[in-house]
């Protein structure tokens, strides 16, 4: 592993993408109308939009993230680039790691302007910490990135693999998006101290648990 | 009539499942577990314990088919023989049939037991999670050509998805749930078997074990039968 490597193909990704922003825009625009629909799902101002808020939320992040999933590795073998980046003198856990660290950004950054966008359109009060409830939307992200990266490099050879790609990364996120919104809803309807939901330590050993699996299985999926 | 071994198979098949009605037929009929089915004539738990133990069964075996999708996913990346591959893609199709009969089951007996075909107990919700994941094996097998890349990126993702086992596995005692179990533990709610309840389950086990065992061999020989037929018809052979 290493630092200046990564940093290098992270800022490569970031560069090209800030040039063109074509993932990013589409990003944004995606969240923003998607986060106006679902405020549909109740009356206005309803309880029951605050109890469904944080899976709303949750729920648009992860539609929101899965667009910026697919562009990661496929748009290398697209445009010709994998070749490129895979004779470069990177070792290929470098280059999840890297890719997974850029999907991290692009989440982040998109949620950076969609959260505040969330909680003005919802009206909504969170109960527990506003900090709890970034730690938990990171911890989320995080999972999300370190398996979404990795399958997203798995389906590059496949037919239709946009497609295949959801239909291969929710299954395997369900736990933790299902051990998130928990978290979440702790979070931000009970009121909850973080240190007390059991589900974040559950995130975090998945996360850790997928991070080793995918760190050894990743190279297996490079070599042709 | 001449005996063939296409034949011999057949009749294996079907001794076996004769076999497995007629001892469970048997052992529901003997014994302890008979007065203890006997004693509430009119609840419907009855029936309940009774598919209880075909739910168990077929969850035992799902998780023997993952872990068999696992073991055969790892020597083919070890040692790149087509033979481990067909293992595990074999597995984790029949793997499906029976996570989806563990399902079935599984929503008779929670209507049974709790009043809803979908309790959203943990393990309920577990199983179904398990049942995606060999669905996604599958979806991913379906979408890449080549059988070397599809060998190759297919066992990746059966390494990847065994975590959800041992995630099924836990997800009762990390929530809250009314599931039985086997071994009754501190933190269990639901009722454990008994003695006779668990000669039952070994009995089944046994025989469900030497069914999913037929099914592998039967379904990786048409596996080897087909491939055979792609060669003699693009001329290989």
């Amino acid at each position: 592993m290493n630092p200046v490597l990564i940093y290098r193909i992270v800022r490569k990704d970031l560069k090209a993408e800030l040039r063109g922003k074509e993932t990013i825009n589409f990003m944004f625009l995606f969240s923003f109308i998607s986060l106006l629909m679902f405020n549909f799902a109740g009356e206005p101002f309803s309880p029951a939009l605050t109890e469904v808020g944080p899976g709303l939320l949750w729920f648009v992040f992860i539609f929101t993230g899965m667009l910026g999933l697919s562009r990661a590795f496929i748009k290398e073998k697209e445009t010709g680039t994998l070749e490129g980046l895979l004779l470069s003198p990177v070792s290929t856990g470098d280059i999840l790691y890297a890719k997974t660290l850029y999907n991290l950004l692009l989440m982040l950054g998109i949620q950076f302007i969609a959260f505040p966008l969330f909680i003005v359109l919802f009206n909504y009060n969170i109960a527990g910490s506003t900090l709890d409830a970034f730690i938990v939307l990171f911890l989320g992200n995080v999972a999300f990135v370190v398996v979404g990266s990795f399958m997203s490099a798995l389906v590059m050879s496949a037919k239709s693999r946009e497609l295949v790609l959801q239909i291969i990364v929710l299954p395997m996120l369900l736990p933790v998006i299902i051990l998130t919104i928990i978290s979440l809803r702790k979070v931000m309807i009970t009121g909850l101290d973080l240190l007390s939901i059991d589900e974040v330590k559950l995130i975090v050993s998945y996360v850790g648990i997928m991070t080793i699996l995918a760190s050894i299985l990743f190279e297996y999926i490079l070599e042709e | 009539m001449e005996f063939k071994r296409k034949h011999a198979t057949v009749f294996l098949g079907a001794l076996w499942l004769v076999v497995l009605a007629a001892m469970y037929k048997v052992l529901f009929s003997l014994g302890p577990l008979k007065e203890e089915l006997l004693r509430y004539p009119g609840d419907p738990m009855r029936h309940g314990y009774k598919i209880f133990f075909f739910s168990m069964e077929a969850a035992a075996i799902t998780y023997i088919a993952f872990a068999v999708v696992l073991i055969g996913s790892a020597l083919y990346l070890k040692s790149k023989d087509m033979k481990w591959d067909r293992i595990a893609a074999s597995s984790a199709r029949l793997g499906i049939v029976f996570t989806t009969i563990l399902l079935i089951n599984g929503a008779i007996f929670s209507n049974l037991a709790w009043g809803a075909y979908w309790n959203w107990d943990p393990r309920q919700t577990s199983s179904l999670f398990l049942w995606f994941t060999l669905a996604a094996y599958l979806t991913l097998r379906g979408a890449v050509d080549g059988s070397e890349t599809r060998a190759r990126l297919s066992a990746v993702l059966g390494i990847f998805g065994f975590i959800g086992v041992p995630l099924t596995h836990i997800s009762t005692t990390i929530w809250l749930s009314n599931h039985p179990v086997l071994y009754n533990t501190a933190q269990s709610s639901g009722f454990s078997l008994d003695q006779s309840g668990l000669i039952l389950f070994m009995t089944l086990m046994s025989c469900f074990l030497l069914l999913y065992v037929y099914l592998l061999w039967f379904t990786v020989k048409i596996d080897v039968l087909e491939e055979k037929s792609q060669k003699v018809f693009s001329g290989e052979l």
